[in-house]
């Protein structure tokens, strides 16, 4: 054992502060002392994908991070995707597609692939299907094959494009997928007009406010 | 043929699936209940896209206290002594055991589903390399590691011998010495068919063929590994097991006669289980350990494996070495089919089967095909690897069986150069011959391959890639075509329970279907999905038979305190044993039903009818009589009829008259680039027949997930060993799972040939496509060299091992070829 | 799964980490951590003490400077892959990024943790070499800039020194007429090489080959450098039977060893069809004209 220090992560828009050794992997905190236990396990050489979350947007592997290393950052994992303003109080397109298309069987890889799929349709918002395959050849699924894993994130893809024309882009910006009408900001971190830049652009204690502000549309959590 | 024997009893084909070639049913429709047919979307998906799924490693108890394995650095060592006081003298470490501590409980050794008896902990000798040898029990996971570092065992290191053949030689290692009459690795021989009439059918043939194939060393590899939480309660002396199990009851069983503790005192329970194939049926010590711990510092214990203790110790898949042999009229008429084969078991029997079959089901070798005489011939042998053999989505061997035959089909077609579709159809037992006993003694209940084949072919468009094949040996282009064929027969359903018993359990199934007084029903079976979609499939089959809403039932699996008894599910049983019970017990609820609609339309019992259209029920010849199944279940709890129980509830125990025999015909087009020896899929057709199908968007699901792990295995999946015993194919670094980036795009049809004696007429189908498609895929690249005289590729095909085929009859290129370089400036070109 | 017990430092400013590294006994640095961590999990390295230089913003950088495309110690795989200047001007590097593990992974792993780890079947070493790269370290002593080759000795042991930190590897920019590639057969995504080349060229005005290196990958005891084979190229002009002789040079200049990646004689054939690809792909992006003869 070694000497705990004080982090802290901002989990699907909440701000939390743990104790943890300097050893304690990322993904141990996120389903132990968090316990959001949606974040799985499958391997122990960093292969399989099924701990997948974003961190400052992107998608990493939380079993290859010390949890010291993502202090102050941003986390999202898949018990966030329904709180995210594209669910509409209900389920994100990516979960619904999932759904639709039955690109889940035992459910365990299913997070690290939302993930995958949420962090691909962030930045490419209409993937042709090798850059669906290519997006998630980080995440192993014995199950399902791949195939309507593949067409579940069309379907988010296409309901999600299917949305932003109707209401002008704001649910889809909101959201934090790079809308291309989003007020000639290019490198906004959501999209959204008086956007911070993102934490880490903006960097500092308040980082975490501002996503809870803009993402949760309020203080609770 | 025994077209006498016996129907199951309630045995009701009323059911008449929608022609095969039709649309299919769009999802809620047909009758709109969500019944037979139906794409209804998956009940059980909500927890698990939201991350509210509940898996073994989820759980977290009060007190709750962490287990880590020691496990052994050496494949062959003895143990010459264990200390454990460093590891003891950790504050978080709360106990370090060993064998001597279980021993004091009598549970130093367990048995297997074989009857062999397995180590615990290592008593005296290590037989595998990572085999537990201690467990240190702490107060979190990172410390119980730091302990188990702590732990200095002895050992004294022998030679191993990991390699089946070299375990049969005289002066091999002895991997059991414990064994009273165990003077070498021998551990039995087996024998099926007829020796004799196959002899003689072999020496009067125009025209054998025969060809070695070895069946790599596999791992069914679910992505949750193993793991539990036992929890032994001292205020009611009562042991609860969270474990990753397919079969919760038959754990129970066996754990209660290992442990001691009484049966009804023990309860298991699987939560969400995240993958099995097999992995998750026999019992591994981590149980028994974590169990033990708790037990003995009443404090749950949690033990949970990382995925290379998972590869290297849990149960193995196939690892058998055959010799196929046919033989022929020399117009491809297989008169007689002679296999060989040498089994490593790895150090302990622990096949995970039905006990009356030492090599599961593999004497269905015989195939598709109406062949005479056959005969096969096995010997096990013991070797210092982990124990296993059967898994994977294997459906008892029948993978190897299918192998074998498919491959051989292909070698007596390409030595008669016969196309190898018309040497299938040429061979095919009759549509007319079912029900059919095979030459080893397998029953087929129905089927039509030479429909399946016909479809695949057509799906396929065999005849643009023969000739696009034969294009492009004629141009020399530089990337070969292959195709491939599998026309495979499963048997499934284990099984009729005279037959089929796993550790003297009959292999029947169960279901529990208990309706409320609100309409709405909870159906509780025997079986345990891990993925296959059974909250969906078992409440569609009750809404089909009862008339009620798809989402108006609740399928509950895994507890053995609630849950009748069942026996679990692998070897695609669940539909053909559980899913009959299911029927069963939902028309039983219908017959009483009836005497309740009677009751509350005033009309004699005889008189009503149930119409499965409306799934409502009237009385003869006047409709608009009639009755919701709603109406009666609150009529059995609030009005019912008098001389009868209250309620309305029914409970069958199925055991299956006998197997199922699903079928299909996959067709694979490979290409092959001449300079590197990769392989790409360019077509992946996939045919499957499983009689009448409950929910084709689940089937669909489970044949690409089967076809996808069917290209695992064909391409790069092996667990392999050095000589001095180390596993180096024991983590997902080097045993390969294929990611999106190797698996194409599926195309799957389907012909439905029901089953005459399942109650809805369908068969399993979950192991199908991992049965089917590895011969498929050494097929097609077998035939992209054929004509240049290859008749096999071992597997796994990696790109050297293809290339150095191609390179071996000279069809391997170079990238210079045909190619011409020129700079701009005027500069001139070369050659 | 489970590390044993470290220390763990972030410094903000490379001044701290050289001190760090030079006052603590056996650091060890962790940068992206694709490859640390699974080694600290499965407890085959236990130090004592990480370095974690995540911190050092001044290191996360990708731009052309001085002559030399620079890339800081957090230049990220993905940073690489998703560089609209390596796509224009950078073949070989636009070739080999994607080519990285899967990508997670290359969300976090760095080249220069690549480079440091110097795993022979590592990709980025031979890309260097194919463009007499560098390897700019800071230690206690200063500055010193490290020639790709002269930095791997064997596999996972460099001429960095104890103390020292990679703050950036580099390479010349692109001459007018310069083309590289590199190609990598692996058995899936996610798996390291069973052979990879690295190719660069350099055309002068006349169209003949200037400059040429090869790089090889994962068949050797490091990255290693095809010499024979670039010397045969130099002063030729491109053509089939050229790359063809290149590539038996390059096969003859490799040491494979048979392993679960293949045997050896396949990985040899593997490095001349490679290379030949390589330098195809490198002289088209030379400006030269390729064509398929027909017969």
């Amino acid at each position: 054992m070694t000497d705990e220090t004080e982090i802290t992560l901002t989990v699907n828009g909440t701000e939390h502060t743990v104790e943890v050794e300097p050893r304690r992997l990322l993904v141990h905190a996120i389903r132990e002392d968090l316990d959001l236990t949606g974040t799985h396990i499958g391997c122990d050489t960093g292969n399989c994908g099924a701990c997948t979350v974003l961190k400052d947007g992107e998608p990493i592997k939380s079993c290859l991070m010390f949890a010291t290393q993502a202090d102050g950052a941003e986390i999202l994992t898949v018990e966030g995707m329904e709180d995210l303003p594209a669910a509409d109080d209900d389920l994100h397109p990516l979960q619904e597609g999932f759904r639709e298309e039955h690109g889940l069987q035992c459910g365990y890889c299913t997070p690290g692939m939302l993930m995958a799929g949420k962090a691909l349709l962030d930045e490419n918002p209409e993937p042709e299907e090798d850059e669906i395959r290519e997006a998630i050849s980080g995440n192993l699924c014995r199950c399902t094959g791949y195939q309507n894993i593949v067409r579940s994130i069309e379907y988010a893809a296409d309901e999600l494009d299917a949305r932003a024309a109707t209401d002008g882009g704001a649910v889809a910006a909101a959201d934090g997928e790079r809308s291309a009408d989003a007020g000639g900001e290019a490198d906004t971190f959501c999209g959204l007009e008086d956007c911070c830049g993102g934490p880490d652009a903006s960097g500092g204690d308040h980082a975490g406010d501002q996503f809870e502000r803009e993402y949760l549309g309020g203080e609770e959590t | 043929m025994s077209s006498d024997r016996e129907r199951a009893p309630d045995a009701d084909t009323e059911y008449q699936h929608p022609e095969d070639d039709g649309p299919e049913p769009e999802k809620h429709c047909g009758h709109g209940r969500g019944g037979m047919g139906e794409e209804v979307n998956r009940k059980e998906d909500k927890r698990f896209i939201t991350g509210r799924g509940d898996y073994v490693d989820d759980i977290k108890k009060p007190g709750m206290l962490h287990c880590e394995i020691v496990r052994s650095p050496h494949a062959h060592a003895r143990v010459e002594e264990i200390d454990g006081s460093r590891a003891e003298a950790m504050d978080e470490v709360v106990a370090v055991l060993t064998a001597e501590d279980l021993l004091a409980h009598d549970l130093a050794t367990m048995p297997t589903l074989m009857d062999d008896t397995q180590d615990v902990l290592v008593n005296e000798k290590v037989k595998f390399q990572s085999q537990e040898v201690a467990a240190v029990i702490a107060e979190d996971r990172y410390a119980a590691k730091d302990g188990a570092q702590k732990v200095e065992v002895e050992y004294d290191v022998l030679d191993p011998v990991v390699d089946a053949e070299e375990a049969l030689e005289d002066d091999a290692p002895l991997v059991r010495d414990e064994l009273d009459d165990q003077e070498d690795n021998h551990i039995f021989d087996w024998e099926t068919g007829d020796k004799e009439e196959t002899d003689r059918v072999f020496e009067e043939a125009d025209v054998t063929v025969e060809e070695d194939m070895l069946y790599q060393r596999l791992h069914p590899a679910p992505i949750e590994t193993c793991g539990a939480v036992a929890d032994w309660d001292p205020g009611k002396d009562k042991m609860t097991v969270h474990m990753t199990s397919q079969a919760p009851h038959a754990h129970r069983t066996l754990f209660s006669q290992v442990s001691g503790i009484p049966e009804h005192k023990v309860r298991i329970v699987s939560p969400d289980v995240g993958g099995g194939f097999g992995n998750k049926v026999p019992i591994y010590p981590g149980y028994v350990v974590a169990a033990a711990a708790s037990y003995v510092l009443e404090e749950p214990v949690k033990w949970v494996e990382e995925r290379s203790e998972n590869i290297q110790t849990t149960g193995f898949a196939r690892d058998y070495d055959m010799t196929g042999e046919l033989a022929a009229t020399e117009d491809g008429e297989i008169k007689g089919v002679k296999v060989d084969v040498l089994a490593n078991h790895g150090a302990y029997n622990a096949a995970a089967q039905p006990s009356k079959f030492p090599a599961g089901f593999f004497n269905i070798f015989t195939g598709s095909y109406d062949i005479e005489a056959a005969h096969g011939s096995l010997t096990a042998a013991f070797t210092n690897t982990a124990p296993g053999g059967v898994a994977y989505r294997c459906s008892f061997r029948v993978t190897e069986a299918v192998y074998l035959i498919e491959r051989m089909v292909k070698v007596l077609a390409d030595e008669l150069d016969v196309d190898p579709a018309e040497i299938r159809r040429k061979n095919f037992i009759p549509s007319e011959a079912f029900p059919y006993e095979s030459a080893t003694g397998w029953n087929y209940d129905s089927g039509d391959y030479e429909k399946a084949l016909d479809k695949a072919l057509e799906m396929a468009d065999y005849e643009h890639y023969r000739e696009e094949q034969q294009r492009r040996l004629e141009e020399d282009a530089d990337k070969l075509i292959g195709i491939g064929i599998s026309s495979f027969t499963e048997v499934v359903g284990a099984g009729p329970g005279k037959q089929c018993d796993i550790a003297g359990i009959e292999m029947f199934d169960s279901a529990d279907l208990r309706v409320n007084p609100t309409g709405n029903a909870v159906l509780r079976v025997g079986v345990q999905t891990q993925g296959q979609g059974h909250e969906t499939t078992f409440a569609q089959i009750v809404a089909e038979e009862l008339g009620m809403d798809v989402d108006d039932i609740t399928v509950e699996h895994g507890d053995t305190d609630t849950e009748p008894y069942g026996l679990g599910t692998y070897g695609s049983r669940s539909t053909p044993v559980a899913g009959a019970a299911a029927a069963v017990a939902a028309r039983k609820v219908r017959d009483k039903a009836k005497s309740i609609a009677a009751n509350e339309l005033e009309a004699a019992e005889e008189d009503i009818e149930w119409d499965r259209e409306s799934g409502e029920f009237h009385v003869a010849g006047a409709p608009d009589r009639s009755i919701t199944i709603t109406e009666i279940a609150a009529g059995a709890y609030m009005n019912h009829p008098g001389g009868e129980e209250p309620g309305l509830e029914a409970t069958n125990y199925y055991d299956p008259p006998e197997m199922t025999y699903p079928f299909g015909s996959y067709i694979v087009v490979v290409e092959i680039d001449r300079e590197t020896g990769e392989v790409d899929f360019e077509k992946f057709v996939a045919v499957d027949d499983c009689g009448n199908r409950i929910n084709p968007m689940i089937i669909e699901g489970q044949i690409h997930g089967g076809l996808a792990q069917g290209i695992g295995t064909a391409m790069m999946e092996h667990v392999t060993y050095d000589d001095n015993g180390n596993v180096t194919g024991g983590d997902f670094m080097n045993y390969l799972l294929p990611t999106a980036n190797e698996i194409p795009n599926f195309e799957t049809g389907h012909t439905v040939t029901p089953s005459p004696h399942h109650p809805i007429g369908a068969k399993g189908v979950g192991e199908s496509p991992t049965v089917g498609s590895p011969p498929a895929i050494v097929n097609a690249v077998v035939d992209a060299m054929s004509e240049a005289g290859v008749s096999h590729v071992e597997m796994p095909m990696t790109p050297d091992v293809v290339w150095e085929k191609l390179d071996e009859v000279g069809l391997s290129h170079q990238p210079a070829r045909n190619v011409e370089f020129s700079v701009e400036d005027g500069e001139h070109a070369d050659d | 799964m489970k590390s044993a017990p470290f220390e763990h430092y972030e410094p903000t400013t490379t001044n701290e980490a050289t001190s760090l590294l030079e006052s603590l006994d056996d650091p060890t640095i962790l940068a992206g951590g694709q490859s640390l961590v699974p080694m600290l999990r499965f407890r085959l390295a236990n130090p004592d003490v990480v370095v974690d230089i995540n911190g050092i913003d001044s290191l996360d950088y990708l731009r052309e400077e001085d002559g030399y495309l620079k890339l800081g110690a957090l230049a990220r795989h993905a940073d690489v892959e998703d560089s609209d200047l390596i796509d224009e001007r950078y073949g070989s590097f636009a070739d080999t990024a994607p080519l990285v593990a899967d990508p997670q992974i290359r969300n976090r792993g760095t080249v220069a943790g690549s480079v440091a780890q110097a795993d022979p079947k590592g990709d980025w070493g031979s890309v260097l070499l194919a463009h007499e790269g560098e390897i700019v370290a800071e230690g206690p002593d200063g500055e010193r800039v490290i020639p790709a080759d002269e930095f791997f000795l064997l596999p996972y042991d460099t001429t960095l020194g104890e103390d020292e930190l990679i703050t950036e590897v580099r390479i010349p920019t692109p001459e007018p007429r310069e083309g590289s590639a590199y190609h990598k057969l692996k058995r899936k995504t996610g798996d390291y090489a069973m052979a990879g080349v690295g190719a660069r060229l350099v055309l002068d005005d006349d169209g003949r080959i200037e400059t040429a290196g090869i790089g090889m990958t994962a068949v050797d005891i490091t990255n290693a450098q095809a010499t024979d084979a670039e010397q045969h190229l130099e002063g030729e002009r491109p053509s089939a039977d050229l790359f063809e002789t290149a590539g038996e040079l390059a096969a003859e200049a490799s040491n494979p060893e048979s392993d679960e990646h293949g045997g050896a004689d396949y990985k040899e054939r593997m490095v001349d069809v490679l290379a030949q690809r390589a330098l195809g792909d490198a002289a088209e992006r030379a400006g030269a004209v390729r064509r398929k003869v027909t017969q």
